[in-house]
């Protein structure tokens, strides 16, 4: 049995779809099997699944909880309906309108909003779906009013009229597609990036990931399935009144998402069968609200990641016992090092980077006084200084998290304005965090993948569809990751959510999603920190080559034998202030230095080397 | 006074530790070595009682601690100090300190805190210094003299220290170090998890070496950093 399991994992993807296709066309065959009242209840479910479908990708992929997009599906409903009874317009036409109507007012809502974040976003949601509802109830000359629109055409294609069958069938068509495409954007740089920007806002900057693009992007999608959904709705039904589309259906939307665990592609379709069945077999009409209510609650309290996330929890330890064991990459010398590595070839010794004057104040703190050096092209350069004497600061400053009060900064001879993370890390900056920032929910290879969205993201569209070109990109992208944790020397599992990871190797994935940028300049804030001896020496080595690729690199480090032995300029720190910059060996014998930072103790210990 | 015989642990279908046995007494230091990954972090957490074992038994005092929840564990006198400085961000530096006090606040009166209190501060003056700031506004070395204190106020039988040095410049270290040793005089037990392993093993008496989630190797410091293998692995040519 356990060999038939070891044997057909490589099949695994082939099962997917065949299992995938089986399920599909069981559902296709539904009009045939079941009566009328079923049939029903299934196309509802359809109808969730691809409002839910859309949401899902903004809750489990955005993190961005929205409880209003029962006032998006009204816009596509209530704009569709209108234009076909007062204008005779065709469905194909207003479903269309009904779409691009809600994205703009989705986009509306968006776009002031993104910025505010998690809690705020939610709140401004709910209004949006209040106020949507409201307006539908005294809007008597586009909606209505209470009463709603009845008398909605059946969508019409060359003479036949679409009944409730052929709807079905549409609907599963669509619904089919959205999950296409919700699955398609996780294994896409979008997806990626979304995720990426939900975990960890200043990792993902730092890589060059705008928040509000893909934020935008994962919001726009959600309004445009749920137009598309309430326009279908309402021309199957051929009625509908505001109370289709009050809060509570907005709730019941992010019911369905979380129930069936958010930012897994299946989740919706579980979430949706049960909430729709449910009330239905338990013969609980009018108790509905409170059995949703009752069912958020247990799953949050028991079932925090749904019920596919749950189940996949359990499955996927089992499986993996039986995956295939060899999964290293074999291409590591194959495909270079230099593809690895697109730093201009830089004359050695030329400024990469002048600091000029850089001050910092934390209210009454002056972090940072007065803070000049320079860090020539293609060579090591270490931060060193005590505990809270600014070197972190420092690394902030230039990679744009924090603004500095005053200075300048010359990056290539071109003076730098102050500027964000992610614009900076487009400059060709790269950087490491001291306490580790991954992606804990994207896997080892996936996070460094992250690291290369901003030069090699295909087009949403493309990531949606997956087109052939965008495959290849992927796979370039697996190869080029695959090579980079090579060249670290990375020999841990690259399939395992980072969360998993041990602190040291945490680490080292940190490092390789920096050069995953293909950046000039790599800033490392103490990235030897809880490594073995080994570690450090293979570091050593990492760092060596780099240099020899053009990579300059500034480094802040506590191991003071590993400063030594892998850099070429030393600066010291203390207090905010610069107290010299020279070689090594001048720095850590300067008097000052030993007193304030290496104490009496390491001095006879390196005397002894 | 403590004592772990045979103690497994699983993630899903990776065995993180493979029957790991070690053996601590009263203010004794043990270091414990091993690369990343080798299951010590693992080890710690489950000597507290934030990762269920799957088999093995750990005893404090002769009594099994083995099934205890980390609370539970840390009343009996257990307290961890996790690597990355997990101090809480939006208190300040004396209520983090206080914190350390925790079911004991009863016991302390007012005084007697603000004696530990100046304990504290005369080890560590940095922390005097900055002893209303809010935590996450430090530097990384003040976060961390500040989770040791938190430990120490909270007068630990065993603390489990999972690598103190982690981003310290050396003069901090050496403090760090001799506090330990000092918390060690004072009858603490002390498992010391650590990278430094030269330094590590400089103030234990003994050490295990874990290595993919097994002991490869224990002996008293002197044998272990002379110990080729040791030399090769951990300790690094210089």
């Amino acid at each position: 049995m356990n060999q038939l399991i070891e044997k057909s994992f490589g099949y695994r993807t082939a099962a997917g779809w065949i299992a995938g296709l089986a399920a599909v066309g069981l559902l296709a065959a539904g009009p045939w099997m079941v009566d009328t009242y079923y049939l029903n209840l299934l196309f509802m479910i359809g109808i969730f699944v691809i409002t839910c479908t859309g949401m899902n990708i903004l809750i489990g992929y955005c993190g961005i909880v929205s409880i209003g997009h029962a006032g998006l599906m009204a816009v596509g409903a209530y704009m569709s309906s209108f234009l076909s009874t007062t204008y005779g317009l065709s469905f194909w036409t207003v479903a269309l309108i009904g779409m691009l109507v809600s994205l703009i007012i989705g986009s509306l809502i968006a776009i002031p909003t993104i910025r505010a974040g998690g809690v705020y976003l939610s709140m401004i949601t709910i209004a949006f779906g209040v106020v949507i509802h409201e307006v539908l109830i005294r809007w008597d000359g586009f909606s209505g009013g209470p009463l709603g629109i009845s008398g909605i055409a059946k969508p019409q294609v060359a003479g036949y009229t679409f009944d409730l069958k052929s709807m079905y069938i549409f609907v599963l068509a669509i619904a089919v597609i959205a999950l296409l495409i919700a699955r398609n954007l996780r294994r896409s740089s979008w997806g990626r990036a979304m995720i990426a920007t939900k975990e960890n806002e200043i990792a993902a900057a730092s890589l060059g990931i705008r928040k509000f693009t893909v934020q935008y992007a994962g919001f726009a999608i959600s309004s445009v399935l749920a137009g598309l959904s309430g326009a279908i709705y309402a021309h199957t039904n051929s009625f509908i009144s505001p109370d289709t589309y009050n809060f509570q259906t907005s709730v019941q939307l992010v019911l369905i998402v979380i129930l069936g665990g958010s930012g897994r592609v299946l989740g919706p379709v579980i979430g949706a069968a049960i909430i729709v069945f449910l009330p239905e077999v338990l013969d609980m009409e009018k108790l509905r609200m409170a059995l949703y209510g009752g069912i958020m609650f247990a799953v949050l309290f028991f079932l925090p990641k749904g019920i596919a996330g749950t189940v996949a929890g359990w499955v996927a330890p089992q499986l993996s016992r039986f995956a295939p064991k060899s999964q290293k990459a074999s291409s590591s010398t194959a495909s270079g090092e230099e593809i690895m590595f697109s730093a201009p070839a830089q004359a050695k010794d030329k400024e990469l980077l002048v600091l000029e004057g850089i001050n910092k104040y934390f209210g009454g703190l002056h972090a940072l006084k007065d803070v000049s050096f320079s860090v020539a092209a293609g060579t090591i350069h270490s931060l060193v200084g005590p505990n809270g004497a600014g070197k972190t600061t420092l690394l902030n400053v230039i990679s744009g998290l924090y603004s500095s009060e005053q200075g300048s900064f010359k990056l290539h001879g071109e003076k730098l304005v102050p500027r964000s993370l992610s614009a900076v890390a487009q400059l060709g900056i790269a950087r490491t965090f001291q306490h580790s920032r991954l992606f804990k929910e994207l896997s080892v290879l996936e996070n460094i993948m992250t690291g290369m969205t901003k030069r090699e993201r295909s087009g949403l569209g493309a990531s949606l569809l997956r087109t052939p070109k965008q495959l290849r990109s992927e796979r370039q992208m697996e190869a080029r990751s695959h090579a980079l944790l090579d060249l670290i020397g990375y020999e841990g599992d690259r399939h395992m959510p980072a969360s998993q990871l041990p602190y040291g190797h945490q680490r080292m994935v940190e490092i390789a999603r920096a050069l995953a940028t293909s950046p000039s300049l790599l800033l490392l804030d103490e990235p030897a920190a809880g490594m073995t001896a080994t570690e450090i020496e293979q570091l050593e080595n990492l760092l060596r080559k780099l240099v020899s690729h053009g990579v300059t690199v500034i480094l802040i480090e506590h191991h003071m034998d590993f400063v030594q032995r892998v850099s070429d300029t030393v600066t010291v720190l203390d207090f905010g202030r610069v107290i010299g910059t020279g070689s090594p060996e001048q720095m850590l014998s300067d008097p000052r230095v030993i007193q304030a930072y290496l104490g009496g103790e390491e001095v006879a210990a390196s005397a002894e080397h | 006074m403590l004592s772990i015989k045979g103690l497994e642990v699983r993630y899903g279908a990776i065995q993180a530790l493979k029957g790991v046995d070690v053996e601590l007494g009263k203010g004794e230091i043990v270091a414990v070595i091993g690369s990343n990954g080798a299951g010590k972090t693992t080890m710690l957490q489950s000597v507290l009682g934030l990762v269920r074992p799957s088999a093995g038994v750990i005893e404090l005092d002769g009594k099994s601690i083995t099934h205890l929840s980390a609370n539970k564990t840390s009343n009996l006198g257990v307290s961890l100090v996790p690597e990355g400085r997990e101090v809480f961000g939006t208190l300040s530096v004396v209520e983090n300190l206080r914190m350390g006090l925790k079911r004991k606040i009863g016991y302390y009166s007012k005084q007697q805190f603000e004696k530990e209190l100046d304990l504290v501060f005369e080890r560590f003056p940095r922390l005097h210094e900055r002893r209303h700031q809010l935590a996450f506004t430090l530097s990384g070395g003040e976060q961390q003299m500040l989770v040791l204190s938190r430990a120490m106020i909270s007068k630990p039988k065993l603390l489990l220290l999972d690598e103190p040095s982690l981003g310290l410049a050396p003069i901090i270290v050496n403090e760090i170090f001799a506090t330990i040793g000092e918390l060690a005089k004072d009858g603490t037990a002390i498992l010391l998890v650590e990278q430094m392993a030269h330094k590590a093993l400089s103030i234990a008496k003994r050490g295990y070496v874990v290595d993919n989630g097994s002991i490869a190797l224990h002996g008293s410091s002197s044998a272990l950093l002379n110990d080729d293998r040791m030399i090769k692995a951990y300790l690094g040519a210089h």
